[in-house]
């Protein structure tokens, strides 16, 4: 096993309540990992947990092949960036960049070498004479970061650091760490509940709930093939369209039965094999819901609410009596009240089973 | 916030009443409240730039005929408290040496415990933090006698060293919490990111937390300095004939019953007990607003 990061078996506590329970996890040398859910789903905790700043109350955490189940948070090869910064506010920059290293009892020579380094990758060098309460939030936020980069880890950790700036700024960090992450090629751990830093950062993203992964894959992966209801309904916005209905054939052709309407699921391989009258959940993408000319295939809905974004334009309309999100193009002129006829396209859709939440 | 320029482009509409029946009330009350309170300071004050003739003629608030310094050097080097003709100034540097140490030492000692009891959350720590508070309810008194056993049996009793360990000792319950609340403001990731930098139980309290704590040392440090300056009983029962501090022997001046009572004396030699305090008041008012206030906004 050459994992950078492995998580076997880990139950964490608080008193009598469990946060995590027999959670595993395998983080390969230099990968970007996301840690992605709702909060109080355990994800913070975990991370806490890796630092060695929470304690587990059983399994194992090993990184870069060592037992570091009770090693010290200076032990483990880590570097951990913040939500708050947490920078030192008596210090300069200098100095807290620094701190590690001097705790640490480094020669003077190479703590001035490293931090000269970290400030030149993060853009530092005007600032390190300057105290953090005179740094703007993504300066304060980069300095966090050179922190971690001095420790000269093999891991990082991110908690939420993005979500305490405004959001132009949080685009724009958000492109620095991933092109930090190709510079260095650290393995990184990123804690969010922001599904946009998850979906661009991430190699694989962990969609957590309860304290238990729903589902580990590549972007792409957790975007179209959702494992269950949970991760279908928590990643895209808006949301993904779940159209529940009952299973059935008709002249050996299957089709979802919607109250009055009947969807064919033909070109849907997984509808393939599923018995007649079984309760399944479709879930569609709103991009792949389009408006076309009217026929005889097309769902005639009607236009609730329209949200133009600029590049594109959500449609909100009514169709057997639920609703319907649907991502147009910006150039799209319908409005409320019309009727518009949209185009289910059933090959990039999903089925879940209804009861069990789970992909069929 | 915009301001008004002064090109004519004013705020135009009526301007609202700002002198009420309500506002002049107030002020009549105030006014009332400091002179309640400066009135006998004042007239301490001029008697003790009074020759004893005219503190005789009895006009409480009038001027004296001259600014008389007789009294002061009197109360300072030569006021006598029985046979013994020293004035105050052995009870002050007497004060000095039990105030300075004792006032070092508790702040310090309460900002440690406020550190350890918010960021250290070892088994148990509520319960200390509990007694710790319970203790503070109880009336000192209670402990006096207790104390006075307990510091002879150590050997310390009668000693400055006595005196100062009780005056650490009893301002622990106080200090403590006043620092536990400032700690609990501070936020937890500071506390973890210097963890992970490899920073252990001193370090983190000795370079981060102290030099985040000034607004609030200050405040402790002069509650501390006047509390103990101030104080009467505890230097009287535990630091001994030859540390009496301050208050001790100007109580011993004042009502020293042989002979004439010289009233200018007494007051220039109360004015110079509490003239200390009066000036860490006004030196450091500024930060003692801001420690009071502390916390209550994130800087």
């Amino acid at each position: 096993m050459n994992a950078a990061v492995s998580i076997r078996e880990v139950d964490i506590a608080y008193g009598a309540a469990k946060v995590v329970s027999g959670l595993d996890l395998d983080i390969a040398p230099g990968e970007f990992i996301v840690l992605l859910g709702p909060s109080g789903c355990g994800k913070s905790t975990l991370l806490n947990a890796i630092a060695g700043l929470t304690e587990v109350s059983d399994g194992e955490i090993w990184i870069s092949g060592k037992n570091a189940t009770w090693a010290e948070p200076k032990d483990r090869g880590i570097g951990m960036v913040f939500q708050s910064y947490a920078l030192y506010p008596r210090m300069s920059v200098a100095d807290n960049l620094s701190f590690g290293l001097r705790v640490a009892g480094l020669p003077k020579a190479e703590i001035a070498q490293r931090v000269g380094r970290a400030a030149e990758i993060l853009h530092l060098e005007p600032l390190l004479k300057r105290r953090p309460s005179d740094l703007s939030g993504g300066q304060r936020q980069r300095v966090a970061i050179g922190r971690a980069l001095v420790r000269d880890v093999d891991v990082f950790l991110f908690d939420e650091p993005l979500s305490n700036l405004d959001a132009k700024l949080r685009g724009e960090l958000r492109v620095e760490i991933k092109r930090l992450h190709q510079q260095l090629g650290n393995t990184m751990i990123y804690v969010t509940h922001d599904q946009i830093e998850a979906m661009t950062l991430a190699d694989r993203i962990a969609v957590m709930r309860d304290g238990v992964i729903q589902q580990l894959g590549t972007p792409a992966e957790i975007y179209h093939q959702p494992a269950n209801l949970f991760v279908a309904g928590f990643i895209g916005s808006p949301q993904m369209d779940l159209i529940e209905g009952v299973m059935r054939h008709e002249n050996g052709r299957a089709v979802l039965e919607v109250g009055s309407e009947i969807l064919p699921l033909d070109k849907l391989a997984s509808a393939a094999g599923l018995a007649d009258g079984r309760r399944i959940v479709l879930g569609v993408r709103p991009e792949h819901i389009v408006p076309r000319a009217p026929s005889p295939h097309a769902v005639s809905a009607d236009v609730a609410v329209v949200e133009p974004m600029g590049a594109d334009t959500v449609i909100w309309s009514t169709w057997n009596g639920r609703s319907l999100g649907t991502r147009v193009a910006g150039d799209f002129a319908g409005r409320a009240g019309d009727t518009v006829s949209l185009d289910v396209d059933l090959a990039k859709a999903s089925l879940f089973d209804a009861g069990t939440g789970l992909r069929l | 916030m915009s301001v008004a320029v002064a090109t004519g482009r004013n705020p135009r509409g009526p301007r609202p009443v700002i002198v009420t029946p309500g506002r002049i009330g107030l002020y009549v009350f105030l006014v009332a409240a400091a002179a309640f309170f400066l009135l006998p300071a004042y007239v301490m004050l001029l008697t003790s730039f009074k020759t004893m003739d005219e503190i005789r003629q009895a006009h409480i608030f009038g001027w004296p005929s001259g600014l008389d310094f007789g009294a002061w050097f009197t109360a300072w080097g030569n006021a006598c408290s029985g046979q013994d003709c020293q004035g105050v100034a052995v009870g002050f540097w007497n004060s000095v040496k039990i105030t300075v140490p004792s006032t070092i030492i508790s702040v310090l000692f309460g900002a440690f415990n406020g550190y350890a009891l918010s960021f250290w959350r070892a088994p148990g720590s509520k319960v200390l933090f509990a007694v710790i508070l319970i203790a503070g309810f109880i009336p000192f008194q209670v402990f006096m006698y207790p104390m006075v056993r307990a510091l002879s049996t150590l050997g310390i009793y009668n000693s400055l060293t006595g005196i100062v360990a009780i005056h650490v000792i009893f301002s622990v319950p106080l200090l403590t919490l006043l620092f536990r609340n400032y700690y609990a403001s501070i936020p937890l990731e500071l506390f973890k990111a210097a963890r992970v930098d490899g920073a252990g139980f001193w370090r983190i309290f000795v370079s981060i937390m102290l030099p985040m704590s000034t607004p609030m040392l200050v405040v402790a440090g002069i509650m501390q300095l006047t509390g103990i300056w101030n104080d009467f009983i505890l230097g009287l029962v535990f630091a001994g004939r030859d540390n009496l501090p301050m208050t001790v022997q100007l109580n011993n001046i004042v009502n020293t019953t042989t002979g004439e009572r010289l009233y200018n004396v007494n007051m220039a030699a109360t004015i110079l007990t509490a003239l200390v305090p009066l000036i860490a008041y006004f030196v450091s008012g500024r930060w003692f607003v801001r420690g009071i206030t502390a916390g209550s906004v994130k800087g």
